[in-house]
């Protein structure tokens, strides 16, 4: 068992702590001092190591939470990056985020019932965040306030809470309370966790144990009939017009009735009909009615955005933040809740 | 190639290839992609990388481009076609200050527009349709004058201090460059700003519109946190509510200006004294401003002053983390003026006849093809006439701008 100690600026870090955030800086430097390789897998430890990671994964997918297990320290913070092993021989981006959510789950309910001086010093020493303590603002004694950047990069939710207009900004730093700290970390170690599953492994191509193998193999057996569940092969229905949304609706009648388009407008119009699945050709005909209708431009522009032509990049329709800020968002009754317009037709379908 | 385009292109040639060019080099130059449109030539030359700024000018020099740009994002390939291939790094931060969106009385005098298809023109921003044929399609010609600069430049201004103050970037981590036409472009660089996504970019951008402000988030307890000695918004809206409340304004004007009934204005108007010595005392009381103004109406004046007082940007090229930007130091190949470093604490002196033009001013001969101001850079032009003789640079302004043909 592990009795590794570190008192760091007033800050308690003991080996519950390294099982309970196997991802901090603390945890990877106990993990490296154990040395502890893949190929030590394919033993009874290992095994009872794969056999945690497994448990967090399978855990993830089907009850969306992670416990926290501080019996066995060593296997639980082994049982981490083992997880993210066996994530990176699955690559699954949907996996990869089911996890992501339950782990920083799993951390920020932790992280509550943590001193703020933890929560800092894990942000600190992990991820590098900017953070420092102002003292005497006067309306407030000894605030935590965190660099502006580090801040926007792990906002929770675009709410008029969260947004950076609505809070105290001094000089470059956002006054911050303990829980929203926690919350912040959260958004971050999800963004870590994902990042970390699609980083490549080195050295390329990744091999491991045979008893690797056969743990990816039980857990595509879980996953895979819930992911033909979770997703939606939008391309293969057929959608009709009725099931648009209101703003997509507008632009199409203002193209029937003859009217010229904004370059927006279009932007929005043409890539959302590709997103459900439109061909160039039926796309370029719904713009033909346009009084300035140039086929040939027309078609040039349609391919740069299905990512034929140009930078070969396929363009994604606009989320309706984007499309309010372009003025062409006109919400009715069943846009409640929603934040893209994709995401209206998937709503109205299962209704 | 017309012959109009020959010509620009030899002075740019010649220029490029002087002692007096001076092409800006972004950092890391080697992670930029750069992008070239050439005269005479359709679209654009991109994906290309350079390893250091003398292969870049050796480029420039050699091949004479009409516009260069180079891309505010860092890639580790950034020569690749796709952009899945060039691995995003990173990106600076880039505002656009353009006077074309910033209304100004002036372009009622200087800009013009022309139907496409039967040639009439008029001034000022174009009509829905041509009043002669009804044609949809109309080419506007827009011209740059101090005025629609100075006020180019009073948004800079109201940029750089949220830069400073608020967002607490040093000063030299920013540059302000003149775009060459009718505006100026901001650029920062910042390692906490480099890995930014699109989301963190638009909220840099809400902040700085003031978008989504929401002032009852302004509150703790019954106090409004404003005032003189508070930072960012909180201090900002002090003084903007301050300006507003010292105004003279009838009850119509007002209700119009602000979007409130003009009972609600009449009411504005009545308490007006009383709120601004609520504003200024220390704490502000909530209850007492709502009490006397209505949640609603407080709320639109807020909005109304937070919407008259923030810099006009276009916010797409602060968003979009994968932009090309014109690059500084080449010519803007409609202007032939050089995108230009500003030195901001002496903004207001800039001009770019003075700062920003790289060719002569010996006169030349001009046939004029299309309406034209009466004045450009305090130059007279007789539109009247078909022939103009005219100064080199403001030549290659007309040349450039298709708004004359070489004699």
């Amino acid at each position: 068992m592990p009795l590794n100690t570190t008192v760091k600026s007033r800050v308690t870090f003991d080996a519950t702590d390294l099982a309970k955030y196997p991802f901090s800086a603390d945890a990877v430097k106990y993990i490296d001092s154990l040395g502890f390789s893949i190929t030590d897998l394919d033993s009874d430890f290992g095994r009872r190591i794969l056999e945690r990671a497994s448990e967090r994964i399978v855990s993830a997918i089907k009850r969306r939470r992670i416990l926290t297990l501080l019996e066995d320290v060593d296997t639980e913070v082994l049982s981490y990056p083992v997880s993210i092993l066996l994530l990176k021989k699955i690559q699954d981006d949907i996996l990869a985020k089911i996890y992501a959510v339950a782990e920083s789950k799993r951390v920020y309910s932790l992280l509550l019932s943590e001193p703020v001086e933890k929560i800092v010093y894990i942000a600190k020493t992990t991820f590098k965040w900017n953070i420092k303590k102002v003292l005497g603002t006067d309306f407030e004694e000894g605030s935590w306030v965190i660099h502006f950047s580090h801040y926007l990069s792990n906002i929770p939710e675009f709410s008029p809470h969260w947004k950076l207009v609505n809070r105290v900004l001094l000089n470059g730093y956002v006054v911050v309370s303990r829980e929203e700290l926690a919350r912040l970390l959260e958004e971050q170690i999800k963004r870590f966790i994902i990042e970390k599953v699609h980083t490549p492994a080195e050295p390329q191509p990744l091999t491991v144990p045979k008893v690797v193998e056969e743990y990816v193999d039980k857990l595509l057996e879980e996953w895979l009939p819930q992911r033909t569940r979770i997703t939606h092969p939008l391309r293969e229905v057929e959608v009709s017009e009725g099931e648009y949304p209101p703003c997509i609706r507008f632009l199409l009648d203002k193209t029937r009735r003859g009217e010229n388009l904004s370059h927006v407008e279009r932007f929005a119009l043409a890539t959302f009909m590709l997103s459900i699945g439109k061909s160039v050709d039926e796309v370029v005909k719904i713009f033909s009615s346009m009084p300035d209708f140039n086929e040939a431009i027309t078609r040039y522009q349609v391919e740069h955005l299905a990512g034929l032509k140009g930078s070969r990049k396929k363009y994604s329709p606009f989320k309706c933040e984007n499309m309010r800020t372009h003025g062409i968002c006109i919400p009715d009754k069943k846009c409640e809740g929603i934040r893209h317009p994709l995401q209206y037709f998937l709503f109205k379908r299962r209704r | 190639m017309t012959r109009e385009e020959k010509f620009l292109e030899k002075l740019f040639n010649k220029y490029y290839r002087s002692k007096g060019s001076t092409i800006f080099a972004p950092s890391m130059i080697e992670k930029r992609e750069f992008a070239f449109i050439f005269f005479g030539k359709e679209g654009m030359l991109r994906h290309v990388s350079y390893r250091s700024v003398e292969e870049l000018k050796g480029f420039i020099s050699t091949h004479t481009p009409k516009h260069v740009y180079y891309s505010s994002a860092y890639y580790k390939y950034p020569s690749m076609d796709s952009m899945d291939e060039k691995i995003w790094e990173g990106a600076d931060l880039v505002f656009d200050i353009d006077a074309d969106h910033i209304p100004t009385d002036c372009k009622e005098e200087h800009d013009f527009w022309i139907c496409t298809s039967c040639n009439l023109s008029g001034k000022g921003t174009p009509p829905s349709k041509c009043p002669k044929c009804g044609n949809e399609k109309l080419d506007s010609l827009k011209w740059i004058c101090n005025k629609c600069l100075d006020a180019a430049k009073s948004e800079v201004e109201k940029l750089l201090d949220i830069l400073l103050d608020d967002l607490g970037f040093k000063e030299q981590e920013i540059k302000v460059f003149f775009s060459g036409h009718r505006g100026f472009h901001i650029h920062v660089e910042s390692e906490y700003i480099r890995d930014l996504g699109q989301d963190a970019r638009r909220e840099i951008i809400d902040y700085i519109e003031g978008r989504g402000l929401d002032i009852k988030l302004f509150r703790r307890g019954d106090v409004l946190d404003i005032g003189p000695d508070r930072s960012g918004w909180r201090k900002r809206l002090f003084q903007f509510l301050i300006e507003f409340l010292s105004e003279e304004e009838d009850p119509l004007t007002l209700s119009n200006k602000v979007g409130i009934s003009k009972r609600s204005a009449e009411r504005v108007i009545r308490v007006k004294e009383d709120l601004l010595k609520v504003i200024l005392s220390n704490p502000v009381e909530w209850r007492v401003i709502v009490r006397s103004l209505g949640e609603r109406t407080f709320e639109r004046i807020v909005n109304y002053v937070v919407n008259r007082n923030v810099p006009s940007i276009d916010e797409r090229v602060t968003i979009d983390t994968k932009r090309l930007i014109r690059l500084p130091g080449s010519l803007h190949g409609k202007t032939g003026f050089k995108v230009q470093a500003v030195d901001f604490s002496n903004i207001w002196d800039f001009n770019p006849v003075e700062h920003a033009c790289v060719f002569p001013d010996y006169e030349i001969s001009l046939k004029l093809k299309r309406p034209v101001p009466s004045q450009i850079f305090g130059v007279t032009l007789d539109s009247k006439k078909e022939r103009i003789k005219v100064p080199l640079y403001l030549a290659v302004y007309l040349l450039g701008n298709g708004g004359a043909t070489l004699d």
